[in-house]
C-alpha cells in the first residue's frame, strides 16, 4: 500500500507539471495578452513596453519556469487588472464554491444510491426502468439550461427561492440542485449496474443460504461491494463540480471561483485562469488519491496491492 | 430411518427467450435423517437446481410448477421469506462448488461466521465467536484467532472449503446441502474435504445431501444415491447396488465412463449422442437416443419400477453393467 501511494503520488506530481505546462502554452496561445491590457488607443510602442514589463517578450519555455518557480514558492502572481494577488482571490471564494460542490455531492448520492440499489433489486420491472428514463432526461439537460429552467419557474414563477447571490443558505438551494441533478445519472446507473453485478455473485448466494434477512444481505453484503466503482466515480465527479461550478456560478451570480474564472477568461486576465485551471487538477488530482484510499479501506485485497 | 427431506413430484419451469425450459420434470427423492443422500448426474441435470429448490433458492426466473417439498414432516412448498429464512442455516445448511468466490471478499472470516448464528438469535456475538472458534479447530483452520481475522483471499482454496464447511455447521444444521464441494479443488484436497465431511456427518449426525457429477466421491462416501438425468431421477437405491448392478443404462453408460474402472481389456466408454434439449413436454424416456437397449416401446410412457430396494425408470430388465 505504502508502495502503491508513493507511484501514485509521484504519477500525480508529473500530471499536474503536464497540465500546468499545456494550459500555459494553451492560453499564450489564445490572444495577444499585450494588446489587448493596452487598449485600442496604444501604439505599438506603448503596447511592446507593456509586453516587456509584463515579461511577455521572453520565450515560452522561460515564461513557463518563471511562472513554475514562483508558484512553487507559493506565488501564483498578481491579476493583471485589479493587481490583487492571485491566491487573495481565491481564497476568498473557495468557501463558496466548495461549499457547492460538496453538497451538491451530498445530494447526487443521496438520490442516486438508493434510486440504482432499488433499480438493481427489480431488473426490468417499471420502476426500474422509470429510474433509467429519468437518468437520461438528467443526462441530456446541460447545466445551464437547467438552471435557466430553474430560475423561471421556483425564482420568477413561484418566487420561493432567490436566483441570484450567495447571501443566504436559501441562495444555494438551486445551483446545488442543478450541480447534483449533473451528478446523479452516471452516479445511478454505476450504482444499478454494479448491484445488478454483485447480486449475481457466489457469496450472496451463500448469504441467502444462511437466512439472513435481505436488508443485511444488502447492506453487509452487496452494498460495499458496489460501492467500490461508485468511489472512483465520486471523486471524479466531485472533481468536475468543482470545474462545473463556473457555468452555475455565472448562471447564477454566486461570488465563487467559477464565477472569477469565468470573469477572468472574457479579459484573458491570464495569471487567474492559469491558478484555477492548476487548482482544478490538484484537486482531480487530490480526490482520485483519496478514492484509492477510501476504496482500499471498503476493499481488504486492495491494501495488499 | 426417518425421512427428513422428502421431494416429491418436483417440477421447476424456466421461462427464456428460447421458451419454457422444463429444468425440472417430477423429481422425487427422500434424505433420511443421519444419512449421506448422494444426487449424480452430468451438468445440466438439475441436481444443483433440485438442491436449490430445498433451499428455497430457486433463481429468479425459475418457476416451481407442482410438486411437493417437505423437512421433517412440515410442508415447506407454500413457505413465506421469513419462514424460509427461519429455516436456512438452522435446518439446512449449504456447501458451494467454488470456495474461492462463495466467501465475501471484503468481509473477515469470523463476521461471515458469526452472523447467521448471531441473526439466528443462538447466541451473542461472543457465544458465536467461541463457536465459530471451535469449529475452524475441528476443520483444521489454524491458528484460529488468526484465521477469524483473516480475509476470504489471505486463504487457499482448500482452507476456504473448510471455512465454509465450518460456517455451515454454525447453526447445527439437520441437514448439509454440499453441491460438488469437492470439484475445484485439487485431487489431493479434494479427499481430506471428503474425508472431513464424512466425520462430521458421523460426528453430529446431521444428514447429508451430496451433489456430484463423480461416481468415484459417491462410492466413497454415500449410502443411497438417486441418479438424474434430463431432469428427473432416472434411478435410486443404495450405492452399493446401484453402483455394482445399474438397473438403468444410463447409470451403467455413467459407470462405464468411469476411469478406475478402465483397463486395457476394458477401455473408457463415452456415451453417444447429446442430452435432449428440455423445452416443452417430453415424450418417453429421454434417454433413448442415447441408449443401446432402447426399442420402439421406449418412446411410450415408462413407468417408475421397483426392485430389490432399487427403483427405476426404464422398461428393460436386464442391463449389461
Amino acid at each position: 500500500m505504502l508502495i502503491y501511494l508513493r507511484d501514485k503520488l509521484a504519477l500525480s506530481v508529473l500530471v499536474l507539471l503536464t497540465v500546468s505546462l499545456i494550459g500555459f502554452a494553451l492560453l499564450r496561445l489564445s490572444g495577444d495578452l499585450a494588446a489587448s491590457l493596452a487598449g485600442e488607443n496604444a501604439s505599438l510602442e506603448e503596447i511592446a513596453a507593456l509586453r516587456h514589463s509584463l515579461g511577455l517578450d521572453r520565450s515560452l519555455i522561460v515564461q513557463y519556469g518563471a511562472w513554475l518557480a514562483d508558484a512553487l514558492r507559493g506565488d501564483l502572481g498578481a491579476s493583471f487588472f485589479t493587481h490583487e494577488p492571485v491566491s487573495r482571490l481565491f481564497l476568498d471564494r473557495i468557501g463558496v464554491t466548495a461549499t457547492m460542490a460538496g453538497l451538491a455531492l451530498v445530494v447526487a448520492l443521496a438520490l442516486s444510491l438508493p434510486l440504482g440499489v432499488i433499480a438493481a433489486l427489480r431488473p426490468n420491472t417499471w420502476i426500474d426502468r422509470a429510474i433509467s428514463a429519468l437518468a437520461l432526461s438528467g443526462q441530456a439537460m446541460p447545466g445551464f439550461w437547467l438552471g435557466l429552467m430553474l430560475i423561471s419557474f421556483f425564482g420568477v414563477t413561484l418566487r420561493w427561492l432567490p436566483i441570484s447571490g450567495s447571501s443566504t443558505p436559501a441562495h444555494f438551494v438551486l445551483p446545488v440542485a442543478v450541480l447534483a441533478l449533473g451528478a446523479v445519472p452516471a452516479l445511478t446507473r454505476l450504482m444499478r449496474s454494479g448491484m445488478l453485478d454483485v447480486l449475481e455473485q457466489d457469496y450472496i448466494r451463500t448469504a441467502r443460504s444462511k437466512g439472513l434477512p435481505v436488508t443485511l444481505i444488502m447492506l453487509r453484503h452487496a452494498m460495499r461491494n458496489a460501492l467500490l466503482p461508485v468511489v472512483s466515480l465520486s471523486a471524479v465527479q466531485l472533481g468536475a463540480l468543482l470545474g462545473g461550478s463556473v457555468i452555475v456560478e455565472t448562471v447564477f451570480a454566486i461570488e465563487g471561483i467559477g464565477l472569477l474564472t469565468y470573469r477572468s477568461i472574457q479579459r484573458n486576465d491570464f495569471p487567474v485562469v492559469q491558478a484555477m485551471l492548476v487548482f482544478v487538477s490538484v484537486c482531480y488530482v487530490a480526490l482520485t488519491l483519496l478514492a484509492d484510499l477510501l476504496n482500499a479501506w471498503l476493499d481488504p485485497r486492495l491494501r495488499e496491492a | 430411518m426417518n425421512p427428513l427431506l422428502r421431494i416429491e413430484d418436483l417440477h421447476v419451469d424456466i421461462p427464456g427467450a428460447a421458451g419454457v425450459l422444463r429444468a425440472l420434470r417430477g423429481v422425487s427423492l427422500t434424505v433420511n435423517e443421519g444419512e449421506t443422500f448422494a444426487l449424480v448426474g452430468e451438468s445440466g441435470c438439475g441436481k444443483s437446481l433440485t438442491a436449490m429448490a430445498a433451499l428455497g433458492l430457486l433463481p429468479r426466473a425459475a418457476r416451481m410448477r407442482a410438486g411437493r417439498l417437505a423437512l421433517d414432516g412440515q410442508d415447506l412448498t407454500r413457505f413465506s421469506q421469513r419462514r424460509w429464512n427461519a429455516l436456512r442455516a438452522t435446518q439446512v445448511a449449504a456447501i458451494f462448488q467454488e470456495p474461492m468466490t462463495a466467501l465475501n471478499p471484503v468481509l473477515t472470516i469470523g463476521r461471515q461466521m458469526t452472523e447467521a448464528y448471531v441473526q439466528h438469535g443462538l447466541g451473542s456475538e461472543t457465544e458465536a465467536r467461541r463457536r465459530a472458534s471451535e469449529l475452524l479447530e475441528r476443520v483444521g483452520v489454524l491458528p484460529v484467532g488468526r484465521r477469524l481475522a483473516q480475509y476470504p483471499h489471505q486463504m487457499s482454496g482448500g482452507l476456504r472449503q473448510r471455512v465454509m464447511i465450518a460456517m455451515a455447521l454454525m447453526c447445527r444444521p439437520r441437514l448439509m446441502i454440499a453441491d460438488e464441494p469437492t470439484t475445484a479443488l485439487d485431487v489431493t484436497t479434494q479427499v481430506e474435504i471428503l474425508r472431513l465431511l464424512q466425520e462430521l456427518q458421523r460426528d453430529t449426525g446431521m444428514a447429508l445431501l451430496l451433489i456430484t457429477h463423480d461416481l468415484g466421491v459417491v462410492a466413497h462416501v454415500a449410502e443411497r444415491m438417486a441418479v438424474m438425468y434430463a431432469g428427473e431421477v432416472v434411478e435410486t437405491g443404495p450405492v452399493a447396488q446401484v453402483v455394482t448392478q445399474p438397473a438403468h443404462p444410463y447409470t451403467a453408460a455413467l459407470l462405464r465412463c468411469l476411469p478406475v474402472q478402465a483397463t486395457r481389456d476394458r477401455p473408457l466408454v463415452p456415451i453417444p449422442g447429446v442430452v435432449p434439449a428440455l423445452f416443452g413436454p417430453l415424450e418417453g424416456c429421454a434417454f433413448r437416443n442415447r441408449c443401446a437397449l432402447a426399442g420402439e416401446d421406449c418412446a411410450g410412457s415408462i413407468p417408475w419400477r421397483e426392485r430389490a430396494g432399487q427403483g427405476y425408470r426404464c422398461l428393460r430388465d436386464e442391463v449389461p453393467a
